[in-house]
C-alpha cells in the first residue's frame, strides 16, 4: 500500500495542497487539500508504512490522543484515498 | 517569428499566423538574444479548438491562445507566474482581483475607475504576469488581456490580492492565508512538469507571504470601490 506516483506534496500559505504531476495529471484533475493529520498519514504512505506504524507515528506526535479514535480515522483516511484511486496497493 | 519584450522577459515567438503579432505589437523589440522561444504545432491548435466547441474562433486567435499558455509554463522556473485576476495600478500601487467568472471583476475594476478617475489604470483586466524580483512582486501588463481588451505595457509594485464575492452589501476584511491559498490555487495554472509544478507551488506560497490578502463582499455600487480602495491602500480619503 502506497500512494501512487505523480503526486506532490506542497504547503501554500500555510495549508498543505496535493497535485497530479505528469502522467497522472491528465487523469487525476482534482486538487486535494489535507489537514495536519492527512498529511502525516499521507508522507507516512508515501514511506510505505502500513497502518499501524501510521497510528503510531500519529500517537507519537499528538499527546493524549486516543488509540481508538487515531485508528478510525487513519482507516478512513486511506478508504478514501483507495476510493479516489490514489493507491497502489 | 518575431520578439516581444513582456515582464523584463525577451521572448522569441515562431508563428503561423499574423493573429498574434498583430496583438503583440505594443510589446514587440528588436534584437538576438532572447530568454526562451515558443511555438505551437497544428495539431495543439486544433486540440484548442476541440477546448472551446462551437465558437468558430479563427486559427490565429486560437493559436494566440496556445502561445500564451507555453508562455505561461515557461515562467515559474523563472519566477513568474500568470495569475488569473484584473489587477490595476494606484498611485505605483498595483492591486489584484480574482474571483469566479461572472462574479463580475471587469465590473468592479469599473468602479474604482468611477470612483479614483485617472488615478485607475488597468495593467491587465485577464491574465496578468506577476514575477517576483527578489524582494518584491511586480504586475506586468501583457498582450493577453480578456475579452474586454484592458491592458496596458506597464508595471507596477503588487501590494495585495483582492478575492470577490457578490452581496447584497459592501464589506471587506483581511483574508486568512490559508482560505487565501485555496483559492489563489483556483486562478493559477498548474503545469503537468513536476519541476515546473514545483516552482508554481513555491511561488503562490511566496506571494501569500508577502502580499495583502482581502475578501471583498461586494454589490455594484461606487461604495464598494470607496470601501475596497481605503482598505486595501491603507490610506482613509476623508
Amino acid at each position: 500500500m502506497k500512494i501512487k506516483d505523480g503526486f506532490i506534496l506542497r504547503d501554500v500559505g500555510g495549508k498543505t495542497f496535493v497535485v497530479a504531476v505528469g502522467e497522472l495529471s491528465k487523469t487525476f484533475g482534482k486538487m486535494i487539500t489535507l489537514n495536519e493529520t492527512g498529511k502525516i498519514i499521507w508522507q507516512c504512505l508515501t514511506e510505505g508504512k502500513n497502518a499501524d506504524e501510521i497510528v503510531d507515528k500519529i500517537l507519537s506526535e499528538y499527546d493524549g490522543a486516543a488509540r481508538e479514535s487515531v485508528i478510525d480515522d487513519v482507516e478512513a483516511f486511506i478508504s478514501k484515498l483507495r476510493q479516489e484511486g490514489i493507491l497502489d496497493e | 517569428m518575431f520578439k516581444v519584450k513582456i515582464a523584463d522577459f525577451i521572448i522569441e515567438i515562431d508563428n503561423k499566423y499574423d493573429f498574434v503579432k498583430n496583438q503583440c505589437r505594443e510589446y514587440e523589440v528588436n534584437g538576438k538574444k532572447s530568454d526562451f522561444a515558443v511555438s505551437c504545432t497544428y495539431e495543439e491548435i486544433e486540440a484548442e479548438r476541440d477546448l472551446s466547441p462551437g465558437n468558430n474562433f479563427s486559427d490565429g486567435y486560437l493559436e494566440s491562445i496556445c502561445l500564451y499558455r507555453h508562455i505561461c509554463l515557461e515562467l515559474p522556473e523563472r519566477g513568474a507566474l500568470v495569475f488569473h485576476s484584473a489587477v490595476i495600478e494606484v498611485d505605483k500601487m498595483a492591486y489584484a482581483f480574482a474571483a469566479r467568472s461572472g462574479t463580475g471583476k471587469s465590473t468592479h475594476i469599473s468602479l474604482w475607475r468611477k470612483y479614483l478617475g485617472d488615478r485607475v489604470k488597468v495593467i491587465n483586466g485577464d491574465k496578468p504576469i506577476i514575477r517576483f524580483n527578489g524582494s518584491e512582486f511586480i504586475a506586468y501588463g501583457t498582450p493577453w488581456c480578456g475579452k474586454e481588451g484592458w491592458g496596458e505595457n506597464i508595471s507596477s509594485p503588487l501590494k495585495s490580492i483582492c478575492f470577490i464575492e457578490r452581496s447584497e452589501k459592501n464589506k471587506i476584511e483581511k483574508l486568512e492565508k490559508p482560505e487565501a491559498a485555496s483559492r489563489l490555487m483556483r486562478q493559477i495554472l498548474m503545469p503537468a512538469d513536476e519541476q515546473k509544478a514545483v516552482k508554481t507551488l513555491d511561488l503562490a506560497d511566496k506571494m501569500l507571504k508577502t502580499l495583502d490578502t482581502w475578501l471583498l463582499y461586494c454589490n455594484i455600487s461606487e461604495e464598494a470601490a470607496k470601501i475596497a480602495y481605503e482598505a486595501m491602500s491603507g490610506k482613509d480619503e476623508k
